[in-house]
């Protein structure tokens, strides 16, 4: 990245001015004053993410229930039994780990796609666009818990809206949304896309608006058509905050967790119980806390290992 | 942005919670005598009752100061599920309440963990009494040869019917099916008139299973082994059970999938004659419900023996880093006060624990209360086994929804279940043997 990466011009303008005038700073920081700035920040980071971090590595290591006399020393063993065929924690946990896979495979180029589309709409001008943001943005500011019992009511198989409308219209089988695959999964996925797709448009939007006017000035004289213009300035110029996205949407989808657990409750067997809903109930409500934590290392590692993944792509591409 | 919790932050709330030091398990209550006479004092009361129950046990409270003015008690009531996770942490912490309520069914899960104290010192002081209780009532206080519990009411699994219904298909609405003949004769009558009867939910994270756990008692079966290290549920009696659920839906009497709170709509509309469950959660539920006609039985008949599922709310004492006598027999004295008194306790639906106190006319006057009471001799409690709630919850009750949902063969599904049991079965004895 650094290579090619920009220097903004402030920082450029500093930076000569010291190269000319070694001898006298006098707004030189001291070595530890980025280290002050930081210091509230990584107080909170070190108390409530990296010191409990390290606590659940340790805790992964043992047979942990807090409330017992004993937390005997395993090893590696949680671990172990993740990867051991036939072992029930195993096999439960690698079911979760694929319905969260399901879940990101579906809902993250849908949540890149469409928001995209909505923005390019509403970067354009017309009457009521203002009104129209808000109207898409809505859904965003709901907590999980609302859409969750929103749609429970319109979802249901027997008593809901969506099949109460279906049947006049027509259709005289129900739909089980909520209780049999493949409904779950677009249920799921469509709650999802509806409620958070205005985020992504938002900083689409944004990215949109940072395009420079010129360059489709440039491409019209070229003779781009719409089409052209769309592939060769708007996508181009929009890459970063295309990876931003992708990133954020993918991380985001990879911890779902209150959609399936206040929509499906995992079902059916166990088919929309994701990762994350699995750790907790393990971790938290049966309080085999090893596992638990064991569990949350493997989902953690992968997910690092995806955001690298598009950490790299973005380098062979900014080459 | 979906706001799901972040693997590692999961991680870090475990880590957090966890700061403690494991329980000290040295100290023991102290003997007590007589009614709390000393200075104010304020108890603290931890439980469940966030339904249409609380307001009840509140009412009992003001009651209980009415009477002894010296005594407070502070009631706190949050969800179950978070009360099961956040008292045992605030005891290791420390900041124990003073006494709470739990389900009998988590009383052997808490009392391995030594969140909880037994209770034998103060049997005398309390006034308890075998004879005043069934035998299982009794028992389900008694783990490893030690009282932990005082039982306040059981809620046996009982038939709520739809009297209207049931006289628009031309039944009886005095006279509600008792056996496995008449129910299904019932649900005949009234699928010839368009009418599913018997709503069954398949996923409904409290009722799906204790439906199949009455059934499979009725079918002379077991859930567990004594010793709680296998599951029985798979064989022959449970496979019926699950097989006769599942011919509801075969049979056209129950739509499918059907959740929880479908079949309560349906109830509520008059759209589906039949709901088996608790007292403590449908009677104040119906009663809101203007112009609804419905009354309660205990569980038809099904298989060759009468049983029910059934729970019961028990009040423990919390373990204390030291015990202070004052408060302890502050609490002594609200607990014997609620066991006279707990006559009150069944406006919120449950029958009392204490059979004398059904005798009492007053509780003739609370019309389902007593008619739920009819079938109390036949109630089953789940065995005493730490950890069997998470069992039933998390292996057993998926799988009947698998079945009911038509995803797999009833057999499969409790053959699979089975399996999957036998390692968090296993898993617990390891984890709990310091308890044995």
């Amino acid at each position: 990245m650094t290579a090619t990466t920009p220097v903004p011009a402030p920082v450029r303008a500093v930076a000569s001015v010291r190269a000319g005038d070694p001898g006298r700073a006098p707004h030189r920081p001291r070595a530890w004053t980025p280290y002050a700035f930081l210091a509230p920040f990584l107080l909170i980071f070190v108390t409530f993410v990296l010191a409990p971090a390290l606590y659940g590595f340790w805790m992964s290591l043992h047979n942990w229930d807090f409330f017992l006399p004993e937390q005997p020393f395993v090893g590696l063993q949680n671990y172990v039994e993740l990867f051991t065929p036939g072992a029930l924690v195993a096999q439960q946990f690698w079911e979760s780990m694929r319905a969260t896979g399901i879940f990101v495979v579906l809902s993250v180029p849908l949540l890149m796609v469409i928001p995209l589309g909505l923005a390019l709409l509403l970067n354009r001008r017309f009457r009521g666009r203002t009104f129209f943001r808000a109207v898409f943005f809505a859904p965003y500011v709901l907590g999980v818990s609302v859409i969750g019992l929103l749609w429970q009511y319109l979802l249901n198989a027997n008593t809901g809206l969506v099949n109460g409308y279906l049947t006049q219209l027509g259709l005289d089988e129900k739909i089980p949304w909520l209780t049999a695959l493949p409904w779950v999964w677009v249920s799921l996925v469509g709650v999802t896309v509806w409620w958070t797709m205005g985020f992504n448009s938002v900083v689409y939007l944004a990215g949109l608006q940072g395009v420079d006017e010129n360059l489709y000035d440039a491409a019209k004289v070229d003779g781009a058509g719409p089409w052209r213009e769309f592939v060769h300035v708007t996508l181009p110029e929009l890459r970063p905050v295309i990876l931003f996205v992708l990133t954020m949407t993918i991380l985001a989808s990879a911890n779902m967790f209150g959609q399936s657990y206040l929509l499906t409750s995992g079902n059916p067997s166990n088919e929309t119980r994701t990762a994350i809903m699995y750790i907790a109930q393990v971790g938290l409500e049966q309080f085999r806390m090893g596992k638990g934590a064991a569990m949350s290392y493997l989902l953690a590692l992968l997910l690092i290992l995806v955001s690298a993944l598009n950490f790299v792509f973005l380098r062979q591409k900014e080459r | 942005m979906l706001r799901g919790t972040g693997a590692l932050g999961l991680a870090g709330i475990a880590g957090l919670a966890a700061c403690g030091r494991p329980v000290d398990d040295s100290t023991e209550l102290p003997q007590v005598s007589g009614d709390y006479d000393g200075p104010p004092i304020t108890l603290q009361f931890w439980n469940g009752l966030t339904g249409g129950d609380g307001p009840v046990m509140r009412t009992l409270l003001q009651e209980f100061t009415a009477a002894h003015p010296a005594i407070r008690i502070e009631m706190y009531a949050i969800p179950w599920g978070n009360f099961y996770q956040k008292f045992p942490a605030a005891v290791v912490s420390g900041l124990a309440p003073d006494f709470g309520l739990m389900h009998n069914f988590q009383v052997a899960t808490n009392a391995a963990r030594r969140v909880i104290v037994p209770l034998d010192p103060l049997v005398d002081a309390l006034g308890l009494q075998e004879s005043d209780y069934l035998p299982v009532v009794w028992g389900s206080g008694l783990f490893q040869g030690q009282r932990w519990s005082l039982p306040l009411d059981m809620w046996p699994d009982s038939l709520f019917y739809n009297r209207r219904v049931l006289e628009q298909a031309g039944l009886d609405p005095d006279a509600p099916p008792t056996n496995r003949a008449e129910y299904e004769h019932a649900l005949e009558e009234l699928r010839r008139r368009d009418i599913q009867g018997h709503w069954l939910p398949a996923i409904d994270p409290q009722g799906v299973g204790r439906g199949f756990d009455s059934l499979l008692w009725q079918m002379g079966g077991e859930l567990y082994d004594a010793e709680g290290g296998r599951a029985l549920f798979g064989e022959d009696a449970g496979i019926r059970a699950l097989e006769w659920q599942h011919s509801l839906i075969a049979n056209g009497w129950s739509p499918s999938d059907v959740s929880g709170s479908d079949a309560n709509v349906a109830f509520k509309n008059d759209q589906n004659a039949f709901l088996w469950g608790g007292p403590g959660a449908l009677i104040n539920d119906l009663a809101k419900v203007e112009d609804l006609d419905w009354d309660v039985a205990p569980l038809p008949q099904i298989g060759p023996h009468r049983a029910a599922f059934s729970g019961s709310h028990q009040f423990v004492l919390m373990r204390q880093r030291e015990f202070d006598p004052d408060r302890v027999t502050a609490v002594v004295t609200f607990l014997r006060w609620i066991m006279a008194n707990s006559i009150g306790w069944a406006k919120a639906g449950p029958v009392p624990a204490r059979l004398p106190i059904l005798q009492q006319p007053e509780f003739a006057e609370l019309t389902a209360q007593s008619h739920v009471a009819e079938g109390v001799e036949h109630i089953r409690f789940y065995p005493l086994v730490p950890g069997i709630a998470e069992v039933q919850t998390t292996i057993l009750y998926p799988a009947i929804g698998d079945a009911l949902l038509g995803q797999i063969a009833p057999a499969d599904a409790l053959a699979r279940a089975t399996e999957q049991a036998s390692f968090l079965l296993e898993e617990n004895l390891t984890k709990y043997r310091e308890a044995r």
